[in-house]
């Protein structure tokens, strides 16, 4: 289970809404709301 | 290698002169009886049902007064002109009526192989052959010392194998009844709007992004999403749910599922061989197509049968001659054998007949067309019989956790409250700040808070902080929810609720803080939780004797708590994405026979490495999706279901094979004379029955499957 950066979530990575690689880390979303929030200012949300 | 749709018999489509394209598809067949068989089951049938009333109308009076004659009862001494008679009665019965195992023969020939046509042939031109001699010999001036003949006996057998036949013909269009009653749902006609008017225009005239109207009381004609309205819709024929289900804008409706109660305006989606009823049919004929592996066993076993049958009437009818006759006269002539010759016909027709596995063409077929046609009435898709048998083999279910045994998105599990008002009141205010939120979490809190009949109102100065929470007004109060960062950013204490915060955690749950006017109010937690019948499905399957296996990617820790409620026998737990069909193979290597249970499309590459991979309600697309078997709705029963049908099919196809094959072929023996030293041979014209009674008692055993009813 990985967090949503975005809103905190528990997402499981096989069923994730989407994902973003950044930095060397792979990041799952629990909806297309929350990636395309990360997306747009990835180095803020990042960690 | 081209499969012949009928009779299974492999035919090279490079050589192949008959061929027929039927809805669409082009198929391959064996001989002309086949490929008529195929393309016109209706005439088919009714013609069979007029050559066999034909051959037993014949048959039996010929049989009586035959008998009578030899028992001497009546017409005695005008065995000559009455043996004419025969000849006249019988002969058409024989080249009409018995025509179609003629012409199987010579296809048989063509093809360079054996069936069982070429058996039943022999068999009545042999007592045919031989009564016309007898007949007409004397006539020509010949001296013969017995002068009994057989037409009877041919007669009779044509007539009670096609009666055989008969009933398989029935097998076979009330087994593609599951099919016709699926194509008899699809709507002719469609209502769509073009250039601001309503048409009604036939259904395949629909095209994507149509748009069509459908009114209260009548049947979608095609997949679509809804534009404009809301109902309820009746979708039993395609699922097997027989409760309606609600639809609103921006919901699939599936083409001839019928419209309860609101006027709908929908955008089609897929249309013709794409829609989602299309897709099941083909599914279901390819199904029934497929040549189960037993059934593969089954026609090489007939094909090398039929030549070491025809060798022992040949060397039973040698045997008799030469020595049986003299050594039994007694029994002989205790079934009406006057001479060593007929003696040996006697026996050779009756070793032709009785061996003949006539039902064998049909066992395998006639369970899969009933079971895989149940199955589709109840939402639940075999790709084929090779699925059937590894179902019945299996030791192991292995089931997907997110999305398969859980709901796969997020609902409220626990509201605690600190100081500030009651549990209802935390989750009031949480909903009502996250009322019209299209975010998974305040979906999930504004459902909770629905369900208790909480009364929500809209927020107000409504603000969005990624990485922290939201922040609202409700009415007079200022509301955050979120993580310990938002909290901290407003200066709210916390520690009070740290330990909450952290058990829930560790649960693997998603914990939320609610503060309100500047004071931390509650908590609330979200995670997936299991879908309704979970428990239930998992416990049917163990108590079946099958091993529970729960695949996630979750921490140990989490998985476990979960498997403990679901109840499961173990779990493999911190499974990658892409390392879900390698744990497959692991256990497959071990000696199980898995099913793994999950999304048709997310889960492909497991599903296909499973030994029976079981796709679970993806959606319409039900063609694309991974696994032996389908399941259209979203409910894990189904699961135990179809397992249990899958079972029950094979279960039945072996006792079809037992009675098309072993009783039969257990009497051989006794044909060929071997309990002669008792006083025992086999009438051929009984031995004819036996073969109608297979094939009638093979049909009939497939009939019952039609009572399937999962039990869980």
């Amino acid at each position: 289970m990985e967090k949503d950066p975005i809103c905190g979530m528990m997402v499981d990575p096989s069923r994730a809404a989407g994902s973003t690689a950044y930095g060397g880390k792979t990041y799952y979303f629990c909806s297309a709301g929350c990636k395309s929030t990360f997306d747009k200012n990835p180095a803020k949300y990042a960690k | 290698m081209a499969t012949d749709p009928v009779c299974g018999m492999y035919v090279d489509e490079a050589t192949a002169v008959l061929t027929a394209v039927v809805r669409g598809r082009k198929y391959y067949f064996c001989s002309e009886t086949c490929l008529e068989t195929f393309t016109a089951p209706e005439k088919e049938m009714r013609a069979l049902k007029r050559y066999t009333a034909f051959s037993l109308a014949v048959g039996f009076p010929l049989f009586v007064v035959a008998v009578g004659m030899e028992l001497g009862w009546w017409l005695v001494d005008l065995m000559g002109p009455m043996n004419v008679l025969f000849f006249l009665a019988e002969t058409p019965v024989q080249f009409i009526a018995g025509w179609r195992f003629y012409r199987g023969t010579h296809d048989a020939i063509r093809n360079r192989s054996a069936n069982m046509d070429v058996l039943i042939a022999m068999g009545t031109t042999a007592a045919w052959g031989y009564s016309a001699v007898v007949t007409w010999l004397p006539i020509l001036g010949v001296r013969l010392a017995d002068v009994s003949t057989y037409y009877d006996t041919a007669a009779v057998i044509i007539g009670l194998i096609l009666l055989g036949k008969y009933f398989e013909e029935i097998a076979k269009g009330r087994a593609s009844d599951a099919i016709r009653k699926l194509m008899d749902l699809a709507p002719r006609t469609a209502r769509v709007v073009r250039d601001g008017r309503e048409q009604e225009i036939p259904v395949e005239q629909v095209q994507v992004d149509d748009i069509f109207v459908v009114r209260p009381g009548e049947r979608v004609p095609v997949d679509g999403a809804i534009l404009e309205g809301y109902t309820a819709l009746d979708e039993s024929m395609i699922t097997g749910e027989s409760i309606p289900v609600e639809k609103e804008v921006g919901d699939v409706v599936i083409g001839a599922t019928i419209n309860k109660t609101g006027l709908l305006k929908v955008k089609a989606t897929r249309v013709g061989a794409d829609t989602m009823l299309n897709q099941i049919i083909k599914l279901v004929e390819d199904a029934q197509v497929a040549r189960a592996p037993i059934q593969k066993l089954a026609d090489r076993v007939s094909a090398a049968f039929v030549p070491a049958v025809i060798a022992v009437a040949i060397g039973a009818a040698l045997f008799w001659y030469f020595i049986g006759y003299s050594m039994f006269l007694p029994v002989a002539e205790g079934y009406g054998l006057h001479t060593s010759l007929t003696a040996a016909l006697f026996v050779m027709v009756a070793v032709l007949i009785i061996a003949c596995p006539c039902a064998l063409g049909i066992a395998t077929p006639a369970a899969i067309m009933v079971g895989t046609g149940k199955g589709a009435e109840n939402g639940l898709l075999i790709k084929g019989g090779e699925y059937l048998e590894k179902a019945h083999k299996l030791t192991t279910v292995v089931f997907d956790k997110t999305g398969t045994l859980t709901k796969g998105k997020p609902s409220v599990t626990d509201v605690v409250h600190f100081s500030v008002g009651t549990e209802a009141d935390v989750l009031r205010f949480a909903a009502s700040a996250e009322k019209g939120s299209e975010h998974p979490l305040g979906d999930a809190i504004v459902r909770a808070a629905t369900e208790k009949g909480l009364a929500l109102e809209d927020p107000q100065d409504f603000e969005a902080i990624p990485g922290h929470g939201i922040r609202a007004r409700v009415g007079a109060r200022a509301v955050l929810l979120g993580n310990r960062k938002l909290m901290a950013q407003a200066g709210i204490p916390v520690d009070a609720a740290e330990a909450t915060l952290q058990k829930l955690e560790a649960e693997g749950k998603t914990a939320m803080l609610l503060a309100l006017d500047g004071r931390l109010a509650g908590v609330i937690a979200v995670a997936d939780t299991l879908k309704d019948h979970s428990v239930e499905a998992v416990r049917a399957l163990r108590t079946m004797g099958v091993e529970v296996v729960m695949l996630t990617g979750d921490n140990r820790r989490t998985a476990e708590a979960i498997a403990r409620e679901v109840g499961v026998d173990s779990v493999l737990a911190e499974v990658l994405p892409g390392q879900k069909a390698d744990k497959i193979k692991e256990l497959q290597s071990k000696g199980k026979v898995i099913a793994m249970v999950g999304d048709g499309i997310n889960d492909a590459p497991a599903l296909a490495q499973s030994d029976v991979g079981i796709a679970l309600g993806s959606g319409t697309d039900v063609a694309m999706e991974a696994g032996g078997i389908v399941l259209i709705k979203d409910d894990l029963r189904d699961v135990v279901a179809s397992i249990q049908l899958s079972r029950r099919t094979v279960r039945k196809i072996r006792q079809n094979l037992f009675w098309a094959f072993a009783y039969n072929t257990a009497l051989i023996p006794v044909a060929a004379g071997v309990l002669a030293g008792l006083g025992i041979l086999l009438d051929p014209i009984l031995a004819g029955a036996a073969m109608g009674f297979s094939s009638v008692s093979v049909v009939t055993n497939s009939m019952t499957l039609r009572r399937f009813k999962p039990e869980l």
